[in-house]
């Protein structure tokens, strides 16, 4: 924090010295090859009728110094058409931009393009020039057009990518190939994720004032990491501003069904809370405690040494079970942001620092989670419940973010410094009626739940890149390091059985449970880049090496307490009651009893290490046709400490997986006309276990009952006859084909269409116990194949009049089919609870695989008034979720129709001012997931309906 | 960070070590052996170890002789190994009582250098108290006049023996959720625990202070439960599972031990032999719906004998039956958790002669489940007393429950139409698929008998039409329930006088 402080001072004093030396006006400007939408390095920059010019850096930037006045630019360069940018209007003081200037190769009938400063306003376009050009596949979305639909954090932002969908409001979807397929860096960099059942990091953590663009590849190129299928999403920070920026923004968000409520449940608090963190009100009672009484220890003597440091640990346990009404507010948000860049004599210094602070609470009544089964006698078709619970509950989440970065710029060398720290705070309480109907347990109760969950993230970039002078050979460079840690300090769950409100092991026994993951990973990379001449045009040959490491400690330490002869009135908060505790006259009394000593088989450590080595090359073969062909190689280990629940198996720091693979990958880019290009391409890529995974942990979820059974573990039938699972988790191998057709129009107009096959190579799924369904194991199964279709449409409505040029249809879809070959298991299970007249198939889709993703919207944008408004629509087709075994079915997502609309406007004569609204989910759909099976209704798994949000935010640019 | 950053330097570090690693020329080398005290002190009957030896030979390593007071114990051949560990256990003999033993290990490299460490046990006397650490998996008997500790979930596997002699003293280490102590016989292993009318079996907890020769616990009272989990028994016998699978994981084990598998095609498979043994304080809960039971029967076979049996405070139930053909002979569950008797997944046999002693926290007396797969049986209760707590329910027969129950007498529960008894204090039938039974003959009653409170009718007890099997009598006027005369002398529950007023 200390650090945060002063560098914010340095950086008020740096603001302000630079506002008294202004006297005349700046233009920056950045330039682009058109062909290659790269940089393009000493371009001649002149301002015609004066002796004043500059020449482009390597970035393709320039800056050039003048009086206030209208000028008009000239960007010249050999063998490229000029430029001649009119009416470019500098102020005393103020910096004008023009970041997207583009040339062209020359042509003959062509020598000059004269453009006006209005015309390159959006910077969409210019993403459209990457995408354009770039030789893999890629998608994405910058800055201009978050602003332009108003989203507030990433993962808002990059659901309007082509094939890219958010699930649960946070992890990101590619092509509807689910998380384990897809992967999320910074800057390029691999950074851990705040979930540690996850492969990708939750995209709400990253607002987007810090985020210069994200972009999805969804083809591999070998300089990436291989481990990833559907695609790998880049979120890049911004480094040099292009003028001084300092902006003050407020938000806000209004639900009708969820704020402003007198039933909203929470549960006590920390002072720190608000903050996200928590002071120590959650702290462990045992904590510092070596050897941890257990009650029989003590039961024969309560006011000895040990009963009585037993009794002390009985009586700081928070003795809070239920939340309490009380009414919440509405959402609100506030962010701080500034940055410039300075000239230090011929070198350049850009800092960013953009602080975030969110507080947003939610309500959900009537939420569902339920368990429904297959009745036993097969001709029965309907679905019986085992479980229900129907509740609300109350979210408090807190995200404060903080970024710094610093970029210094000479004339052959760029550096880069990036710090990240991110802190977010969710607390859950709720209250459910919940109704088993299972077999052998036959009851009703109220459940009451606690939750807090913390998440850090502490990030540290240091990058570099040198050019050599005559530009043949670039060099980059990346360190990061990486710490993040999650913890969940005291979950509460406590069922009262009715109508008699006693606690037995029928119902459950309360419980608290602290949970915490640390993990450590450390990235370096090392690209080198020659370009040169092949078959009489530009290519360029890139290597280089990465290495990974990464540590995770896992570790979940749980309580659960009985309740003796006590009886209860159904007040959850009175279990702890000082008078029901155990003590030297009330032996009988509520007691805890530790779970994790002194075996824990929910701890483990555990690492991996990634040496990766890369060459490729981009070249024309011939004319028109673009070429990257590449080989990656990974070594890759990974290893493991822990055990099992015995201590029968000790695993310490051994290696669970030892692989050495390769990687090829061709991408072919044919411009078949100035403005159409078809795409091919092929790559090898690898999805591997986690660390979660790749494990002996036995992890049970209190509120769902499920238990998580690490893979290392094996499952055999038949008197151990049968090797059901022989606990050998090993990698898939992803074979990707990809074909698309694309065509560019004029203002950012786009058409393209893709198809794409992926042929999975025992893909991982989790998979139910034969001998215990309520038991899953990640495990791999059968072979599986995805083909898909990809259309993406962006078209200005000027076609149907020429007065809607600023309205623009957006559409992009995904249609996949996938499937994959039964496990023996697997099928066998299906075969035996068959429903009559049911024909089992060999094959099924792939868990996680939407069969479609569709993302349609209408756009308006008017630079001139600075209006931008627009009306969107998301879907997702119902999703094969968790994998059904034994009598229970398989479950799928229902499809949510989100309806969001989003209106901005700037104000003022600088538009200084920006206003903003944005109301999701428009038509109030809840979100759900249903149990399928053979012609019996769907039943509901989940159902949790997020109401109606109503956004608004605005900023002032100082 | 600073682990990462130690990783980056060890890797470094690591790189520049290998290539500047080369070949060197050593002569003769010799061999060494670490990791053996010179001395350890334990009880006669206690273990010693496992310790482990690590052993180098640069010439490469040929034998290791583990010798016992100069005899030739062990011999571990090896092939030029340069390095090699080996794991070394002693369980000492009551023969070794009060000396001491003289263990030599002596490793021989290729070219005949050897390294010899000698290891001094001193043994005591010979211990009554013996903590068992691991499963047992080769024949093992457990004395009279000692005391054993389960240190773990320890198991006696597919082909071992336990045999338990009368009067032992069984106490389960503290420990729940995963870590809960249980002794549990596998498919395929045997419990021989046959203690007497004078010589109960006692399966208890640590924290109770009760020795060999007593029947009451000297310091625990009969309703504290939860502190370890419990004794299961495990077979081959068929089972009504849902989807009609083979065989599953038994309740309270997690699915990851595969000695917690049970089920098969068996009838007559045969676990041993139990009687006299009474179980206490057990029933550590996992998680819910799934706790140990204080005896858990799992595919129990019909050549099994188990006969008188006591459950004392057990945290879920008192006994519990997942199919099986099993028969059991007086049984007595005492201030059980939550039902008294439970049966499920079709148990085909015979409970005669039992009394259930209700307890505040008791869910029903008899909870009687149907099958889950497709297989069909029906298990028959007969010659039961059944004294209730206001807590408690009667029974309740559900998910297609089927079998005979007859010549029970149920006293001391609740009104069930008393607002105050919430509904408590019933026999019911629950479903469809039990009315159906009941209706068809496949669910019976016969002869049952109950005192009823004041102004009770016997339909308001006993519902779904089953009254008409059922009599009201006067107080201690039953012609019907069990044969009290069994439990005498070696139950808690009859030293305590808990029968003296059936």
């Amino acid at each position: 924090m200390k650090t945060l402080i002063i560098s914010w001072l340095f950086f008020g004093m740096a603001v302000l010295s630079g506002a008294a030396v202004a006297q005349t006006g700046t233009i920056r400007g950045t330039i682009y090859d058109e062909a290659s939408g790269e940089p393009l390095f000493g371009v001649a920059v002149s301002i015609v009728g004066t002796q004043t010019g500059a020449v482009t850096d390597f970035d393709g930037d320039f800056e050039i110094q003048l009086s206030p006045g209208t000028y008009t630019l000239s960007a010249s360069f050999i063998s490229y058409n000029s430029l001649n940018l009119e009416g470019i209007t500098v102020a005393s003081g103020e910096v004008t931009i023009l970041d997207n200037l583009r040339l062209t190769e020359y042509t003959s009938d062509l020598e000059t393009v004269t453009i006006s400063a209005e015309a390159i306003r959006t910077t969409e376009a210019a993403l459209m020039t990457v995408k354009r050009n770039a030789a893999q596949l890629m998608d994405g979305i910058s800055s201009a057009a978050f602003r332009q639909i108003g989203d507030g954090d990433a993962a808002a932002a990059i659901k309007r990518v082509t094939g890219v969908s958010i699930e649960g409001g946070k992890y990101v979807y590619i092509r509807g190939l689910g998380d384990r397929y897809t992967k999320t860096v910074l800057n390029g960099v691999d950074i851990p994720g705040l979930d540690p059942d996850r492969n990708s990091i939750q995209m709400d953590i990253f607002p987007t004032n810090i985020i210069d663009n994200i972009i999805v590849s969804k083809s591999f190129t070998s300089n990436l990491s291989a481990d990833f299928t559907g695609g790998v999403v880049d979120i890049e920070t911004k480094d040099f501003p292009e003028e001084k920026t300092l902006r003050i923004s407020l938000s806000g968000g209004y639900n009708p069904s969820m704020h402003f409520n007198p039933d909203f449940l929470r549960a006590g608090s920390s002072s720190t809370d608000f903050l996200g963190f928590d002071n120590g009100y959650r702290d462990i009672p045992t904590k510092g405690v070596n050897d941890i009484p257990q009650f029989v220890d003590v039961i024969g003597n309560p006011s000895g040494e040990r009963g009585q440091l037993y009794q002390r640990i009985l009586r700081d346990f928070n003795p809070e079970f239920g939340g309490m009404r009380d009414q919440n507010a509405m959402n609100f948000g506030v962010g701080i942001s500034l940055g410039n860049q300075l000239a230090l004599g011929d070198n350049t210094l850009g800092y960013n620092f953009a602080l975030t602070y969110k507080n947003a609470s939610e309500y959900f009544q009537d939420a569902e989670y339920n368990l429904y089964a297959k009745p036993r006698d097969n001709s029965e078709l309907e679905l019986q419940p085992l479980e229900r619970s129907m509740g609300s509950f109350g979210v408090n989440n807190v995200m404060l973010g903080g970024l710094f970065g610093l970029a210094y710029k000479t004339d052959l060398s760029k550096f880069r410094l990036n710090l990240i720290r991110l802190q977010n705070g969710e607390s859950k309480a709720g209250i459910f009626d919940f109704e088993n109907t299972n077999l052998g347990a036959v009851f009703e109760a109220d459940q009451y739940n606690i939750e807090y969950s913390q998440r850090s993230l502490t990030n540290l970039m240091l990058s570099g890149a040198h050019y050599l002078k005559d530009g043949d050979w670039e060099v980059n460079w990346k360190v990061s390091p990486t710490l993040s840690t999650i913890d969940d300090p005291d979950v509460r769950v406590l069922r009262f059985r009715k109508p008699t409100q006693n606690i037995s092991t029928e119902v459950g026994l309360p419980q608290r449970i602290w949970r915490s993951l640390e993990e450590q990973n450390l990235v370096g990379k090392l690209d080198l880049t020659n370009n040169h001449q092949l078959f009489g045009k530009m290519a360029k040959l890139k290597f280089g090496s990465s290495y990974v490491y990464k540590e995770r400690d896992f570790v979940i330490q749980d309580f659960q307490f009985s309740t003796g002869n006590t009886s209860f009135t159904g007040d959850p908060n009175q279990v702890l009651r000082e008078e029901n505790l155990f003590s030297e006259t009330n032996r009988n009394g509520v007691r805890y009893n530790p779970l994790f000593i002194p075996n824990n088989p929910n701890s483990f450590q555990a690492n991996l290490t990634n040496l990766g080595w890369y060459v490729h090359s981009e070249f024309s073969p011939v004319e028109k046709l673009k070429a990257i062909v590449g080989l990656r190689a990974e070594k890759f280990d990974q290893r493991y400490t822990g055990t099992n629940q015995t201590q029968t198996i000790v695993f310490d720091n051994e290696k669970v997986l030892d692989d050495m693979d390769f990687f090829p990958t061709i991408n072919l880019i044919n411009s078949i006309r100035e403005d159409q290009n078809i795409r091919f391409s092929f790559s090898r890529t690898i999805a591997r276990p986690s660390f979660k995974e790749m494990s002996f942990a036995e992890i049970l979820d209190p509120i769902t009952g499920r238990t998580f059974v690490g893979g290392l573990f094996e499952e055999v039938t038949n008197g151990g006859t049968e090797v059901l699972w022989d606990g050998q988790l090993e990698a898939t191998r992803i074979n990707n084909f990809d074909l698309r057709w694309e065509k560019f129009l004029p203002a950012g107009q786009l058409f393209s269409v893709s198809a794409f096959y992926k042929t999975f190579d025992k893909p991982i799924e989790m998979v139910q116990f034969l001998s215990d369904p309520g038991a899953f194991q990640p495990r791999n199964v059968g072979n599986g194949t995805v083909a898909g279709l990809e259309l993406e449409l962006r078209k200005s409505l000027a076609f149907l009049a020429p007065k809607l040029e600023n309205l623009f249809f957006t559409f992009n879809g995904t249609l996949t089919e996938s499937s994959i070959q039964l496990s023996e298991s697997e099928l066998r299970s299906r075969q035996l609870t068959a429903r009559e007249g049911q024909e089992i198939s060999a094959k099924r889709d792939m868990a996680g695989q939407a069969p479609y993703i569709l993302n349609s919207g209408i756009a308006y944008n008017n630079f001139v008034s600075g209006l931008e408004a627009g009306l969107f629509y998301n879907v997702q087709g119902s999703t094969l979720n968790y994998v059904g075994f034994g009598n229970r079915t398989d479950t799928y997502t229902v499809p949510f129709h989100a309806v969001n609309l989003s209106i901005n406007k700037t104000f003022g004569l600088e538009e200084r001012i920006k206003a903003g609204l944005n109301v999701q989910n428009l038509l109030n759909q809840s979100r759900q997931e249903v149990f399928r099976s053979y012609q019996a209704e769907d039943q509901i798994f989940s159902s949790l309906n997020p109401g109606t949000l109503i956004n608004f935010n605005f900023s002032y640019s100082l | 960070m600073k682990r990462v950053f130690k990783g980056m330097l060890f890797f470094v570090l690591a790189a520049g070590l290998l290539s500047a690693c080369g070949e060197e020329e050593v002569p003769n080398s010799f061999v060494s052996i670490s990791g053996i005290p010179a001395t350890a002190v334990i009880e006669a009957g206690e273990t010693v170890g496992p310790v482990t030896a690590n052993i180098s030979a640069a010439d490469g390593l040929a034998t290791l002789v583990i010798r016992k007071d100069g005899s030739t114990i062990e011999t571990i051949n090896f092939n030029g190994e340069t390095s090699a560990t080996h794991e070394f256990s002693y369980t000492s003999v009551d023969e070794d009582a009060n000396k001491n033993v003289v263990f030599e290990f002596v490793a021989t490299d290729s070219n005949g250098d050897s390294q010899t460490v000698t290891h001094v046990l001193t043994v005591g006397e010979i211990a009554t108290v013996i903590r068992i650490a691991e499963n047992i998996t080769s024949d093992q008997t457990w004395e009279t006049g000692k005391t054993y500790i389960l240190g773990d979930r320890i198991v006696v596997t597919d082909g071992a023996t336990l045999k338990i002699e009368p009067g032992v003293v069984v106490k389960g280490e503290a420990g729940s959720g995963p870590n809960a102590t249980a002794l549990i016989i596998a498919r395929g292993g045997k419990i021989d625990a046959q203690g007497t009318e004078t010589e109960p079996i006692i399966f208890t907890s640590v924290a109770d202070e009760i020795e060999p020769g007593m029947i009451a616990s000297p310091n625990l009272d009969a309703d504290l439960d939860g502190f370890w989990g419990g004794l299961i028994v495990l077979g081959r016998a068929p089972s009504s599972f849902e989807g009609d699978v083979s065989e599953k994981q038994i309740e309270g084990i997690p699915p990851s031990d595969t000695n917690g598998l049970y089920g098969g095609d068996d009838p007559a498979d045969d676990s041993g032999i139990i009687k006299y043994i009474s179980i206490r304080h057990g029933g550590s809960n996992i998680g819910e719906g799934n706790e140990i039971n204080g005896l858990t029967l799992g595919g129990v076979g019909s050549t099994t004998i188990i006969e008188n049996v006591e459950v004392i405070a057990n945290q879920d139930d008192g006994i519990e039956w997942f199919g099986g053909t099993v028969n059991v002979k007086n049984a007595l569950v005492w201030n059980s958790g939550d039902d008294a008797l439970d049966t499920d997944q079709s148990w085909a046999g015979t409970m005669d002669n039992f009394i259930l002693l209700c307890g505040p926290t008791t869910d029903h007396a008899l909870e009687i489940d149907g099958p889950e797969g497709s297989f069909n049986a029906a298990h028959t209760l007969r010659n039961g007393t059944v004294r209730g707590h206001p807590e408690s329910e009667l029974g309740d027969f559900r998910d297609g429950a089927r079998g005979t129950f007859e010549n029970i007498y149920f006293f001391g529960f609740s009104d069930p139409a008393d607002p105050e008894a919430e509904g408590r204090g019933d026999l019911s039938l629950s479903g469809d698929a039990s009315l159906e039974n009941f209706e068809n003959g496949i669910l019976n009653f016969n002869n049952l008998e109950v005192t009823l409170p004041a102004g009770v009718s016997l339909s308001t007890v006993f519902r779904n039409g089953t009254d008409v099997h059922a009599s009201e009598v006067a107080l201690g006027e039953n012609t019907v329930g069990a044969d009290k005369s069994v439990f005498a002398g070696w139950t808690w529950a009859a030293v305590a006088g808990e029968l003296d007023d059936l």
